[in-house]
């Protein structure tokens, strides 16, 4: 059993947790719970010694109402301060939602008036070094895009109103699509990535969207957290009534003490932070999210410095169900 | 030549209203732009355009109410809605298709070339 001083003296420093949560010192729950707790238990010291020398039912009585009518009003002190950091956190994820609510619409227009522009620029001829902007365009858009989109969801998530509209659609054909889309990505950074298309078409029931984001997450970070000649591999296949999604990378793996921690969110592990600085740690939380509201299941094995296997499945749909 | 069809966008959004129409009149489709539900409903009603393009957060009257004025009215019924909106909600999405809408689409999930495509499938011309 593994004994961590680390973890222990962040529990123990009441202080730093209240900063942490950006509440004043007497509304952090923690250092009020210490407070009252401390004050009850001196107050039942005290009247146990005064009970022990002097046995008068009247004044036990009214000690045990006071102490009842004490623990009554701390527990509803403290409740408030949860009560405190529960609205505060219903307030960012809202106002995190509207935000990006916000940035949806300049950005869609930006995007459609780059593509427009693009088109025009080709159509007059333009010379190949204004053409060759044309990607940085493209890429930091479509990053824009996918960070509003990931804010969205995320708040969505807290607030529990994350549902998406599911349909029937061919998984093996959204899987080579996004396949193809981040070869273009590994081919800037030098990795080959390996897909063998099976030969099975396997019918999924749930959101293309949404899914097409959990397979570009999961493609992405085992791209990203390459050295050089990396490798990835994917490859689909049949597990029971579920279709499973692989994908394995030769790359920096994830520490075992912080694998626990891995679908938690904003959590990014410590040599992912050194190795690609930029992240939001949220992408494997929204994937978990995405697989189990389809009725999956999500899982990953990782060695550090060896590599890393993640893999879904999704329930398979039946035939003649959800009609159209 | 047979004329292209006029389509109607209603977007309260001046740069998505102006890239958009720009596209489809390089496709030489005939567009009339509303900036809020109201004038959207007058448009329809006044023009009688092939296909709608409508988004659902507007201005005076939002698009649910436009959807369902457009569906109530025996003149413009028949017309095909494609919902182009920012919203997307399960319940907003089946909220519109119930209202009668033909397509939703998300305008952040989609290019321009995706969104001609969708338009030239909602005309029956792919």
């Amino acid at each position: 059993m593994v004994f961590d001083m680390m973890k222990l003296r962040e529990e123990i420093d009441i202080f730093s947790q209240c900063r942490k949560l950006r509440l004043p010192l007497l509304q952090c729950p923690r250092l009020l719970f210490l407070l009252m707790g401390g004050i009850t238990l001196f107050l039942m010291v005290t009247a146990f010694f005064y009970f022990y020398q002097r046995v008068e039912p009247e004044t036990v009585a009214l000690i045990a109402a006071g102490i009842a009518s004490l623990l009554v009003v701390q527990t509803y002190v403290i409740v408030l301060a949860f009560e405190k950091v529960a609205e505060v956190n219903r307030l960012r994820s809202e106002f995190i939602n509207i935000m990006s609510h916000q940035l949806r619409s300049p950005l869609a227009a930006v995007r459609w008036a780059n593509e427009l522009m693009w088109q025009r620029l080709k159509g007059a001829h333009a010379p190949d070094d204004v053409m060759q902007l044309s990607p940085i365009y493209d890429q930091a858009l479509a990053r824009m895009g996918e960070l509003v989109t990931m804010m969205l969801s995320l708040a969505r998530i807290e607030a529990d109103t994350f549902r998406f509209k599911q349909e029937k659609f061919d998984f093996v054909t959204l899987v080579k699509t996004q396949v193809a889309h981040t070869k273009m990505l590994a081919e800037t950074l030098g990795v080959h990535i390996d897909f063998q298309e099976p030969r099975e078409i396997y019918e999924v029931f749930s959101s293309p969207e949404q899914i097409r984001f959990a397979i570009e997450n999961l493609l992405d970070n085992a791209v990203r957290y390459l050295r050089h000649d990396g490798r990835v591999r994917v490859w689909v296949d049949r597990a029971d009534d579920s279709v499973r999604f692989s994908v394995e990378d030769n790359g920096i793996g994830i520490p075992k003490t912080e694998q626990p921690k891995i679908f938690s969110r904003f959590f990014r592990a410590s040599n992912a932070l050194t190795f690609v600085p930029a992240g939001t740690g949220i992408g494997l939380y929204i994937c978990k999210e995405i697989i189990e509201k389809s009725g999956g299941a999500i899982g990953f094995r990782s060695e550090e410095n060896k590599g890393t296997m993640f893999w879904f499945t999704l329930p398979l749909s039946k035939p003649d169900a959800h009609p159209g | 030549m047979k004329p292209m069809a006029k389509i109607l966008f209603v977007e309260d959004e001046q740069a998505l209203q102006k890239t958009l129409c720009e596209a489809l009149r390089g496709h030489d489709y005939e567009v009339l732009s509303a900036f809020n539900g109201e004038e959207g409903l007058k448009m329809a009603q006044a023009h009688k355009p092939e296909l709608i393009l409508l988004d659902l957060i507007l201005p005076k009257k939002d698009g649910f109410e436009v959807l369902a004025a457009l569906k109530a009215d025996p003149e413009t019924k028949a017309i095909p809605v494609v919902v182009l909106t920012n919203l997307e909600g399960v319940g907003d999405v089946d909220r519109a298709l119930e209202l009668g809408a033909t397509t939703y689409l998300v305008k952040a999930n989609y290019n321009l070339d995706d969104v001609i495509a969708k338009v030239r499938k909602a005309l029956g011309e792919e």
